[in-house]
């Protein structure tokens, strides 16, 4: 599967015929997950309704998580094998995994407020979300730094590889940094209790998270794809 | 290899040797970014005790990220790395030479000068060994970082502050392990499991810039 999706064409005729029924399945979860977080699941009995800022919000962090290990794996497969999808694939990644990192810091400021008072907090998670979050914004200007705009394509998957190696070892650092400095006194682990009546929600719009990701992402290689066909039209006169 | 090694080390120190003025104004812009706290903060030396180590690593920070902008560019531009290559030269080789001179021309100098800063932010002088031995290695792991970091950015537009960006997130565990050495220090504990941090963590570097570096000089040169 791997040699057969190098072939463009091939995996453009793919993405047209699956798209359609990932994108249904995908607004599906998204609607039932969505009924069942802000209608159908009770609110909790400190935090009130502001925990459902939580079904958001988590699987925001998830995605934006695993989204950069996909693109430092899709880096991996075009530094080495020069796989003409990955790079595509790791420039459609990039924005979003940026947008759900910035999604996830600022429906957990938003969150922050009611429930512990303050916007922000220099608390070990929220740190390293910040720092994934440059993370992201470094590849992406990276590959947007030069003039011809293929010519980033191979620095920004290095400085990916690296951001992969990297993460794990500023968030056990960042992690051991807060510790040190301040008890864990703000990010009380009891307060949230989850129960199985809030899981399924939680999980539901995971699901639905993850499947908007993966349509989004074959979206916007489906579009890169397109205008290189434009692109060698027009150079063909 | 040594002997390849041993031939860009001893031409960029030279260079580099040279080029006094550069060094001496490297040593001057640490010490402005160092004043620029008493500044802001305020006067009062107990604040300035406190934080003391903090301003030592964050204006060696500061002062270090616009230097390595230069660590492979001018060679870029005159032509050297690719002479380099086209002479199949392992330009792996190359990098490390540059890294090591300009570790030891432009980062270590700043120990020097460390005793006066420590007299006049009032950290206690009989600490300067330990904070200038944390210091040496956080600016080893900065250095390699630096490596990687400007040979991506080679022939980019804006590429000094591009550099920076990419810098800064991939150096917070030195900063974090070389402050707390410095808090453990104040607080009479031992600095030992801080020291093997650092130490780890530029051990780590060597192995991913060498090739890191390795593949962003070659991509360089290949699109120029």
């Amino acid at each position: 599967m791997f040699d057969y999706f190098a072939n463009p064409s091939r995996f453009n005729r793919a993405v047209k015929l699956v798209l359609p029924w990932l994108e249904i399945i995908a607004f599906g979860f998204l609607g039932y997950g969505l009924y069942l977080a802000l209608l159908n699941s009770p609110a909790d009995y400190q935090q009130g309704d502001a925990v459902r800022i939580m079904y958001i919000h988590v699987p925001a962090a998830w995605i934006a998580l695993s989204s950069y290990l996909l693109l430092g794996i899709c880096a991996f497969f075009f530094l080495i094998w020069r796989h003409p999808l990955a790079e595509i694939a790791a420039s459609a990644i990039a924005p979003i995994g940026a947008g759900f990192s910035a999604l996830t810091l600022i429906t957990g400021s938003l969150w922050g407020k009611p429930i512990w008072g303050v916007w922000w907090v220099w608390d070990g998670r929220l740190t390293s979300m910040l720092v994934l979050f440059f993370f992201f914004i470094g590849y992406l200007a990276l590959s947007n730094a030069f003039d011809q705009s293929e010519r980033g394509a191979r620095p920004a998957a290095i400085l990916a590889l690296i951001g992969c190696i990297n993460l794990p070892i500023v968030k056990f650092s960042v992690d051991w940094w807060n510790t040190l400095h301040q008890p864990a006194s703000i990010m009380r682990s009891g307060g949230i209790a989850i129960d199985s009546s809030m899981l399924s929600p939680l999980f539901t719009l995971f699901i639905a998270f993850q499947l908007f990701f993966i349509v989004i992402v074959l979206m916007r290689m489906q579009t890169v794809l397109n205008n290189r066909k434009i692109e060698s039209h027009i150079l063909r006169g | 290899m040594i002997l390849i090694f041993w031939y860009y080390f001893k031409r960029e120190f030279e260079i580099s040797i040279s080029q006094i003025t550069d060094i001496l104004s490297q040593l001057v812009f640490f010490i402005l970014i160092m004043m620029l706290f008493p500044i802001a903060l305020g006067p009062d030396p107990e604040n300035l005790k406190e934080f003391g180590i903090a301003i030592i690593w964050i204006a060696a920070f500061v002062s270090l990220t616009p230097a390595y902008d230069r660590l492979f560019s001018d060679d870029y531009i005159h032509g050297f790395i690719e002479k380099s290559a086209h002479n199949a030269q392992p330009l792996g080789c190359y990098a490390a030479a540059k890294c090591f001179c300009f570790y030891l021309i432009t980062a270590l100098p700043l120990l020097i000068i460390l005793p006066f800063i420590c007299l006049m932010i009032g950290i206690n002088i009989s600490f300067y060994g330990e904070i200038a031995l944390s210091l040496a290695l956080g600016m080893f792991g900065m250095t390699l970082l630096g490596g990687i970091a400007s040979s991506l950015v080679l022939g980019a537009r804006r590429a000094a502050i591009l550099g920076a960006v990419l810098i800064l997130p991939l150096s917070l565990p030195i900063l974090i392990f070389g402050c707390m050495s410095g808090l453990a220090l104040s607080e009479d504990l031992s600095m030992r499991p801080h020291i093997f941090m650092l130490l780890a963590i530029d051990l780590c570097l060597v192995v991913m810039a060498l090739p890191a570096m390795q593949a962003g000089l070659k991509n360089a040169i290949e699109n120029a």
